[in-house]
């Protein structure tokens, strides 16, 4: 028999695993690829910017992977907590394990976020832009700024989003990090693109 | 607690956000094709994020079935390996056309650009970083376990890092090609 990829493709369809893989996944992540690409809109608007300004196009990669990266440890570690009962539903705002993880969360978001920043900068000098004190402190108050801002919100989304899934009885896992990472892409590349639009 | 809570937070934070910084710096040394390209800023936040959650999904499967004692799941020519490196591969086609489509519907709409080589470049960059990272992920995956660590606690920043920097590699080769 001759060679056939679509019949091969249609084999690998049928696959138990394949299919199960593919049913469960496909949905979530055509969702949160559409939300990703709107915030990729906001970064099209400020291409010219971001093409002259090149420590910013430095930063898009890694603040998209960053505020998600955070997303998915707050939900993951509140929604673990939820649902092995160390955590009550009453009084949440004010329960030690929340605080901790907001105190944890938000100092090792500020360190990444001063990181990112000056090492965007040093390898934008290296790819030969100017040093300009001006431009470089944008740069850090720009990446921390954007990086508290949305933490924070992520922060929020993930405790409101946690104790709503565990309410219906759902696995938050499967809903929230793919919700969070979502927010955070769109969030990230539009506070972005804002930062760029009000400053140049 | 807290102590090691933050510290094992910031470290895989620091490594993923690395290779983001290395991604973002190829990006800046090919600015001159980038800027040719209409459509390319809507492209990227989404394949980065795509790439970053097919692997890490399918290193977290392996590592599940590793631990559960399927051996077999850490022999790519088992039913359980090839069919979950079927279903990365499937997945990274289908949402990468799914970008290309929103990228180049937005172009059009928004801007007023008709930039059909986008959706190409979305297809053929999702096939190199596939052929790449699919192999790479599920090897690594099998080497951390089989030298006595936990793939769950490494593979989520270095899948990312590593992610990264394929994904920039492979859609500037996209590019290339075009």
């Amino acid at each position: 028999m001759a060679y056939s990829p679509i019949k091969q493709l249609h084999n690998i369809e049928q696959e138990k695993t394949t299919n199960k893989i593919l049913r469960e996944s496909v949905q979530v992540l055509a969702f949160s690829s559409i939300i990703s690409a709107f915030g990729g809109i906001g970064l099209e608007l400020v291409r010219e910017k971001l093409l002259l300004f090149i420590p910013f196009l430095i930063l898009v990669p890694a603040m998209n992977e960053m505020v998600g990266g955070f997303g998915a440890i707050v939900t993951s570690r509140f929604t673990t907590a939820l649902f092995t009962k160390q955590l009550k539903r009453d009084h949440i705002w004010t329960h030690p394990f929340v605080q901790s993880l907001f105190t944890s969360t938000m100092t090792a978001a500020v360190i990444t976020a001063l990181y990112m920043g000056g090492v965007a900068y040093l390898l934008a000098i290296i790819k030969g832009f100017p040093f300009n004190i001006y431009l470089f402190v944008n740069v850090l108050a720009v990446s921390l700024l954007a990086t508290i801002v949305l933490v924070t919100i992520i922060f929020l989304v993930s405790i409101l989003g946690g104790l709503y899934v565990h309410k219906k009885g759902h696995d938050p896992d499967n809903y929230l990090i793919p919700l969070a990472t979502g927010i955070a892409d769109l969030g990230s590349m539009l506070v972005l693109a804002l930062v760029l639009l009000w400053l140049f | 607690m807290i102590w090691e809570d933050f510290r094992e937070m910031l470290t895989a934070q620091l490594v993923s956000v690395t290779g983001a910084l290395a991604a973002g710096t190829l990006l800046a040394f090919a600015v001159d094709k980038i800027s040719l390209l209409p459509g390319l800023f809507i492209l990227i936040p989404g394949f980065l994020a795509m790439r970053g959650s097919i692997a890490a999904s399918l290193a977290a499967r392996i590592s599940k079935a590793l631990h559960q004692h399927r051996k077999s799941a850490g022999d790519d020519h088992s039913a359980f390996g090839k069919q979950n490196v079927h279903a990365s591969f499937l997945l990274a086609i289908a949402t990468s056309i799914l970008l290309g489509v929103v990228a180049y519907i937005s172009t059009k709409l928004l801007f007023g650009i008709d930039a059909p080589g986008i959706l190409l470049i979305a297809i053929i960059a999702a096939f190199i970083s596939n052929i790449l990272m699919i192999p790479i992920t599920f090897a690594s995956t099998v080497w951390l376990f089989r030298h006595g660590y936990d793939p769950d606690n490494i593979m989520g920043p270095y899948v990312t890092a590593v992610g990264d920097l394929v994904s920039i590699i492979s859609l500037l080769t996209a590019i290339l090609v075009i």
